[in-house]
């Protein structure tokens, strides 16, 4: 198993950076790979993948799970996600909260979901399903939504929690999300970060996005914005450091450049003697009630 | 609410559908589309919407075009990426409306992109309105689509020299014969000027062999003879360089004046790595090499590179 610290930062791995970095091997705590770009058993993509991996952590993030399709997580495709995570020895493998298939066609988009009870429950299982027959930690993450449907009763920040409650998994925290999809539905982003289970946060998206008639559109081809790094502090603040990624996918700028945007994550997180401070509270606090 | 997953099932059918609607208006703006001779259907789209809310600064309908939107230029960016000589041959607003009536014939079915344009040569070969450029534009859709699939193809475990006649052979997984109408490969070598394609294609089509394959992480493209075609087919076919050649032999394809030309094919091929073992019938590391029989093969001691770098 890779260690990823809690105080780390990575970048995803992107097919115009990969020779620079076998080359020059620049300061990089870990490297997020889509998994989908490396299922197939061979070819270029893998070879490069085993050469980066000689050097680097990585985590897999999926884009075609699809655990919120109504007909199920398509077998062969998660057992080719297991192979792929087996083989790397990933820490943990993370998705969408999102369905975008149906019927054997691929929409190949993260399409967002009615928040209901009953979809909670049908999400939960698969989550649930997946993270079991992937034998490691199973990470959801929020989505970028565009629109609301007529029938949903919960919150975004409401259905995500309850899911990861019920399929007992993790969040992956895109906070770029949050900010792109408050601005569409008219909810405030830091009440969704201040009412999300923190203690199951294990990884965090930076991101920046473009606009499209004045509205924010999730296309990670831009620095990351203020109010986006503002969100990201709140969630440092309530949670504490988690291994954080940029996700960088048009446009993309030199590598350099890539890696400065992303090390600025560093500056938002709290002090690491205010954290051990912060977590020996807790102990005790704990410690206390249990007496 | 949703129920149950059948609800759900039938919310994301109709979502699915809209998608999938052939794109209009505003939504053709960035990538300067025609108005293709399908336009969507309304009833579809208003089914979708009804399954939707509007949002504080943006309706239902729009709303759903941005995943209409995000759909189509996805996909289309996808094709366009991996044809990009076609585009040329075609010019680009005959090549999109190409890719558009290609990928509404059949959605994707992969969740990888990479497999998006498998069919589109069958597609191609199918399409009379593309008139006297229809054989050309299928002989560079059909190169264009290998060269994705050589890309992301297995490695395969590399013949050696001394076990060319006892091991089960297959061609390897990243390699791709194709025959081709056109004398294509010296107009692919310049696939940006339109000018190369213009001239090729006012002349009498000529048949070209083309082996597309990956060797060190590259993907290239040589032209190969009919004659150590038909001996690299009839290996490939028998899955043994023996049957292969004796085959060959009896039916007066191979002749004893072949048998210098013949080392030097079996020594390009192993130099290049288009002999694999068959899938299943990999040696394992600890079985002891053939004796010297072999080594008195046509071919010379080569072991060729996986993919790499």
């Amino acid at each position: 198993m890779s260690p990823i610290a809690q105080r780390s930062v990575g970048v995803g791995l992107r097919a115009v950076h990969i020779a620079e970095i076998l080359r020059t091997l620049p300061a990089v705590d870990w490297f997020e790979i889509i998994s989908e770009n490396y299922l197939v058993a061979g070819g270029v993509a893998r070879a490069n993948l085993a050469a980066i991996r000689q050097h680097y952590s990585l985590v897999m993030h999926g884009v075609g799970l699809y655990v919120g399709s109504a007909q199920g997580v398509d077998p062969g495709h998660l057992a080719a996600v297991k192979g792929l995570a087996n083989e790397l020895d990933v820490p943990w493998v993370s998705d969408h909260l999102c369905w975008g298939s149906v019927d054997g066609h691929f929409s190949h988009d993260l399409l967002p979901l009615p928040y209901t009870p009953a979809v909670v429950r049908h999400v939960a299982e698969a989550a649930r399903r997946v993270q079991g027959e992937l034998g490691r930690p199973f990470l959801l993450e929020n989505l970028s939504s565009y629109v609301g449907y007529a029938e949903s009763t919960l919150t975004e920040w409401q259905f995500l929690s309850e899911v990861v409650e019920a399929a007992d998994c993790g969040i992956l925290l895109d906070v770029n999300n949050v900010y792109v999809s408050a601005l569409h539905h008219g909810f405030d982003p830091a009440e969704y970060i201040a009412s999300l289970p923190h203690d199951r946060v294990r990884q965090i998206h930076i991101a920046g996005h473009a606009r499209h008639r004045q509205l924010p559109v999730d296309t990670h081809d831009h620095p990351v914005a203020e109010p986006v790094w503002d969100l990201y502090a709140q969630a440092m603040a309530l949670g504490g450091p988690k291994p954080t990624l940029l996700e960088w996918d048009a446009r993309i700028p030199p590598l350099g450049e890539l890696l400065a945007e992303a090390a600025k994550a560093r500056q938002y997180w709290p002090p690491e003697r205010t954290a051990e401070l912060a977590h020996a509270e807790v102990a005790h606090a704990e410690v206390a009630h249990a007496a | 609410m949703p129920r149950d997953p059948h609800d759900l099932l039938m919310i994301q059918r109709q979502f699915a559908a809209a998608l999938q609607q052939p794109l209009t208006g505003d939504s053709r703006e960035r990538a300067d589309l025609d108005a293709g001779h399908r336009q969507p259907d309304p009833a579809v789209l208003r089914r979708a919407e009804a399954l939707l809310a509007d949002l504080p600064f943006s309706s239902r309908a729009e709303g759903l075009e941005t995943y209409r939107g995000q759909y189509w230029y996805r996909l289309l960016d996808s094709m366009r990426e991996d044809l990009p000589a076609l585009r040329v041959v075609l010019g680009e607003r005959r090549a999109d409306a190409l890719f558009e009536a290609y990928l509404l014939a059949g959605p994707p079915s992969s969740a990888t992109l990479r497999h998006l344009p498998n069919q589109f040569p069958d597609f191609v070969a199918k399409r009379p309105e593309l008139g006297a450029i229809r054989g050309l534009a299928l002989d560079v859709a059909r190169l264009e689509v290998a060269e994705c699939q050589c890309f992301e193809a297995a490695d395969g475990q590399p013949i050696r020299s001394d076990e060319l006649f006892s091991a089960e052979v297959a061609l390897a997984p990243h390699v791709n014969l194709l025959q081709t109408e056109h004398s294509i490969l010296a107009a692919y070598r310049r696939w940006w000027q339109p000018g190369v394609w213009r001239r090729l294609a006012a002349q009498v089509a000529t048949p070209q062999n083309l082996v597309v394959f990956r060797t060190n992480g590259r993907i290239t493209v040589e032209t190969i003879a009919p004659r150590p075609l038909a001996v690299l087919r009839a290996v490939a076919d028998n899955r043994s360089v023996a049957t292969a050649l004796g085959q060959l032999t009896t039916a007066g394809r191979l002749r004893d004046k072949d048998a210098g030309p013949l080392q030097g094919w079996f020594h390009h091929w192993q130099a290049r790595g288009w002999l694999v073992h068959a899938q299943g019938s990999e040696r394992g590391d600890d079985v002891e090499s053939p004796g010297d029989s072999c080594r008195s093969s046509s071919a010379a001691a080569l072991r060729p590179s996986a993919g790499g770098g």
